[in-house]
């Protein structure tokens, strides 16, 4: 048969290359199927005489072929050049890890009997390695090296190709390994901007977080010993509380719960904190607890504030007399514990969450602090518990701990948390968790 | 967290609320919840006895409905609190606005009125 008029060799020609028959002789076979032998008379190639190739959609990569088989190198580069690749060869295990290391490739064709580097040693190498893992690796074998190509798949191949090479299956093969490449590539970069703008978010959230902490006042030990632990549920809580000397007589004492907990429940949080540690509103009386409810009642109406609203308790203690007044805006009673009272007292009082409706009222209260006393004030995630046996723990049964913590002894509010946790059967807090205690 | 609907025409709502209102119970129900109550501008007896836990989102809910309600002249009757649940709501200040009843025939009566 006459492959003179052969289309294959006609490209290489126009394209400045060597033509195929050229290289290797004119090959017996047909004109549609050449065979092409090395040196050895080993056949390294079954090319089917391309037509004239309609255009596929564009291709792009970087290969390297592993090979000592120059023949076998040639062949390769020649076809996947033909398909848009850019090649490059090495001949043995070292140069070619040398290389790898050098520059990013997207596939590796390896001979898996690479007498320098066998197929399976490089593949429990680069698998180790992260920052080769992630390249395609495609073996190229004889047809009777099965056992040894299965071995080298277990081990994370790509796929492999059978000598004598077919040109669409080599073709088909390869760009099914680019594709999944660029998939992966694609993946691995929308993973990356995930994770900057996660990092990011963390970033800003760890500021905010400590923004509102540095709002906080320091736990202090006199004229009282003031201790307290803020743990929110997320990131950023909604909880805020202070306490702070109105005058050398008052000390106001307030904890602030924002439906919710997140972002959102923290803005209003602090802004709410923040009027409250400004004490300076017009008309407002800071000694007066259901005047300061009134005013945050008038200035957080939850239709302005994202449909949020808080509960809250403020209580004023009077030094010169020993007298607590207090409201609350649908909060939980703060609770205190005297010596020699049997039962702790329950510090209520009727109010509705604040920013609920416009004209609330808020009634405060007063009572006795007797010297010696102990006042503990919370939010709702303090004692809003699953217990072990799915049971919904009360406030009565959270009271009845705080009253039995040993008076004579400095409370260890990191062990009642830890005993929080347990209670709730050690699962994460649903809640966020504020809890103030005062030695008086 | 389910809401069933027991009675429900021209004159009154009457809907039953069971399982946990918090964060996840309110996402479950919310849409529904509001659209049986604000959004029909009818008094509606909310049957909370199956509710076991009340949380602060669960208020909120409440509130809006009670809210709307009250702008329309209507109000929210809920009926049968559990008693922890009661004490949230005593808490809350929520009783303000909205009716608690522990008598359905009273609640019904009150929803007809």
């Amino acid at each position: 048969m006459d492959a003179t008029p052969d289309p294959a060799n006609k490209r290489a020609k126009a394209a400045g290359r060597r033509p195929i028959d050229e290289l290797f002789g004119a090959g017996e076979g047909t004109a549609a199927s050449k065979r092409v032998r090395s040196s050895m008379g080993r056949q390294l190639f079954e090319y089917v005489l391309e037509k004239p190739s309609e255009k596929t959609a564009t291709v792009s990569g970087r290969i390297l072929i592993v090979d000592n088989d120059q023949l076998s190198r040639e062949i390769l580069s020649r076809n996947l050049k033909r398909e848009g690749y850019a090649v490059e060869m090495e001949t043995d295990g070292p140069h070619a890890l040398a290389r790898l290391g050098e520059g990013a490739f997207d596939l590796l064709l390896w001979e898996v009997s690479l007498p320098t580097l066998k197929g399976l040693d490089l593949l429990n190498r680069i698998k180790k390695d992260t920052a080769l893992q992630h390249i395609p690796v495609v073996l190229l074998s004889e047809q009777t090296e099965t056992e040894n190509v299965i071995r080298c798949i277990e081990a994370g191949a790509e796929d492999y190709l059978s000598k004598p090479f077919n040109p669409a299956l080599l073709k088909a093969r390869i760009r099914g390994c680019m594709e999944r490449k660029a998939l992966r590539d694609q993946e691995q970069r929308l993973l990356a901007t995930i994770k900057t703008q996660q990092e990011r978010l963390t970033n800003e959230l760890n500021e905010a977080s400590s923004y509102l902490r540095s709002l906080l006042p320091a736990p202090c030990t006199e004229p009282f010993a003031i201790d307290w632990r803020f743990i929110p549920s997320s990131e950023l809580g909604g909880d805020s509380f202070g306490y702070r000397w109105i005058d050398d007589d008052h000390f106001a004492l307030y904890l602030l719960d924002v439906c919710g907990h997140g972002v959102g429940a923290a803005l209003l949080s602090v802004a709410a904190l923040n009027v409250l540690r400004s004490g300076a509103m017009q008309g407002t009386d800071f000694r007066d607890p259901s005047s300061v409810l009134s005013m945050m009642n008038r200035t957080f109406p939850m239709e302005e504030q994202n449909n949020r609203y808080f509960t809250m308790w403020y209580g004023v203690y009077q030094r010169s007399t020993g007298k607590i007044t207090y409201a609350s805006g649908g909060h939980p009673p703060a609770l205190l514990v005297s010596p020699g009272e049997a039962a702790p007292k329950k510090l209520a009082a009727k109010g509705m969450m604040i920013g609920g409706m416009p004209g609330s009222r808020y009634v405060g209260q007063s009572g006795e602090i007797p010297p010696g006393s102990r006042l503990f004030l919370f939010c709702d995630g303090a004692y809003e518990l699953t217990t072990a046996d799915e049971r919904a723990y009360t406030y009565d049964e959270f009271a009845a701990l705080l009253a039995s913590l040993p008076p004579n002894i400095p409370i260890d509010l990191d062990q009642l948390v830890a005993q929080i946790r347990v209670l709730n059967n050690s699962k994460p807090l649903d809640d966020d968790l504020s809890l103030i205690t005062i030695q008086f | 967290m389910e809401l069933n609907v027991i009675h429900s025409d021209d004159s009154y709502t009457h809907i039953a609320l069971a399982g946990k209102l918090d964060v996840g119970g309110v996402g479950e129900i919310e849409n529904k919840f509001l659209g049986y109550t604000a959004a029909r501008k009818k008094n509606a007896v909310v049957d909370i006895s199956g509710v076991n836990f009340l949380g602060s989102m669960g208020l909120r809910i409440i509130l809006d409905a009670a809210k709307s309600l009250a702008r329309e002249k209507k109000q929210l009757i809920l009926l049968n609190p559990q008693p922890l649940v009661g004490e949230v709501l005593e808490a809350s200040g929520i009783g303000e606005i909205v009716s608690i009843q522990t008598d359905a025939a009273a609640a019904v009566a009150l929803a007809q009125s």
